[in-house]
């Protein structure tokens, strides 16, 4: 079974002053850092590319010794804002940048807020079936190359980041089979036009408030498990009132819901794997609840459980 | 139907920190420290309490506990 081996994030060096930016669109500190949730927003830096961001990523995970650059079987990028015009597709860039080898499978997957969710899953299928042992999951999703800074919507909310993610046969967090959930007919609250982003803010929080704490619920049903049973929630940081709104939802565990966005924003498919890297090495955690969602609509949640615990299967 | 004590509570979960105490119901909620995104979680406890929900163009118009109590009831009736 392909399970997680290892998490390295990747901040890029750009950074905003998130509080001057929220005053010169007239909002104050308390508004930018308890209902945003950022106080700093990360951004690449000119010249920067997406496939920069996907290379640093592999380049923290190599860093840690244990996963040789030529044992890589497998690469896929999550983004939505690839390198270039979208062709070729950013893992090709990426394979070439970090000097994978050339028998590696790359593809991109176009999933925003829910690609990790998506994409461990559908990593560990393409592994499973074509008998590979070790892949790396890439999130790098700037969304700074495409944010109208005159928007107040989206200019104080988004970061830029970057996550590695190892899927190995010898990885260690088993990824339990996900909830998933999509609906187009909400694709314009969250949409790319004439290369801007566009939010209508509140009906993507109306989204996430009444989709996402029923998701998690039919997950937990189905998995036979109450919410005290897990260890803890790492949900999207879409801003720190949406994860603080999911989590009222359930008041047993509200203090299980990590909000960890202040230094970075909310950096889309990273959110989520930048909250485990760390994470994944406490050795008292050993059942976490993710959920990724946004754009799209789209919205998955699965559960990972530490190999060998009581949590796993 | 929904009372004005409902919508305050609704209020309150939305943002705990807002002080509703003495709130009557044509005060402006703006005046209280609403800010754009307690308004879209009030009306997310709102639309939880009574399975409706309020469409963009109709938001800015509800500003006050009364007004909010109309609107619904308005549309349970």
């Amino acid at each position: 079974m392909i399970a997680i081996r290892d998490i390295a994030g990747h901040l890029p060096t750009g950074r905003i002053d998130n509080l001057a930016q929220g005053a010169s669109f007239g909002e104050g500190e308390d508004f930018i850092r308890t209902k945003l949730g950022a106080t700093t927003l990360t951004r690449l830096e000119d010249g920067e590319e997406t496939s920069d961001l996907a290379v640093a990523a592999i380049e923290a995970l190599l860093a840690r010794g244990e996963l040789e650059r030529t044992e890589i079987d497998a690469l896929v990028v999550v983004t939505q804002n690839g390198d270039g015009d979208g062709l070729p597709h950013t893992s090709a860039i990426v394979q070439g940048k970090a000097a994978l080898s050339q028998r590696v499978a790359a593809f991109d997957i176009s999933l925003g807020c829910s690609g990790f969710v998506y994409g461990l899953t559908a990593l560990r299928g393409f592994m499973e079936c074509a008998g590979l042992r070790n892949g790396v999951l890439v999130t790098a999703d700037p969304y700074s190359t495409i944010i109208d800074p005159s928007d107040r919507v989206t200019s104080l909310l988004f970061g830029d980041a970057a996550a590695a993610t190892w899927l190995s046969s010898d990885g260690e967090w088993e990824i339990g089979r996900p909830e998933f959930g999509t609906d187009g007919t909400g694709a314009e609250h969250l949409m790319c036009r004439d290369g801007r982003l566009t939010m209508n803010g509140r009906q993507v929080f109306n989204f996430t408030a009444m989709t996402v704490p029923q998701q998690i619920n039919t997950l937990l049903a189905r998995e036979g498990l109450q919410p005290e049973q897990v260890d803890i929630y790492c949900v999207h940081q879409g801003s720190a009132v949406i994860v603080e709104t999911i989590a009222r939802r359930f008041p047993t565990v509200s203090d299980r819901f990590v909000l960890e966005m202040d230094q970075c924003g909310n950096t889309v498919s990273s959110t989520i794997p930048l909250l485990l890297q760390d994470r994944l090495h406490d050795p008292d955690t050993k059942r976490i609840l993710i959920s990724g969602f946004g754009v799209g609509l789209s919205w998955a949640s699965s559960i990972i459980s530490r190999r060998g615990s009581a949590a796993s299967t | 139907m929904i009372t004005d004590k409902e919508v305050i509570d609704c209020l309150h979960r939305a943002n705990p920190r807002l002080d509703v105490d003495g709130l009557k119901p044509a005060d402006a909620l703006t005046d209280l420290g609403l800010d754009s995104l307690d308004r879209y979680s009030l009306f997310v406890e709102l639309q939880e309490l009574t399975g409706l929900e309020v469409p963009d163009e109709a938001v800015p118009k509800l500003d006050s506990v009364a007004s909010i109590v109309d609107y619904f009831n308005s549309r349970m009736g």
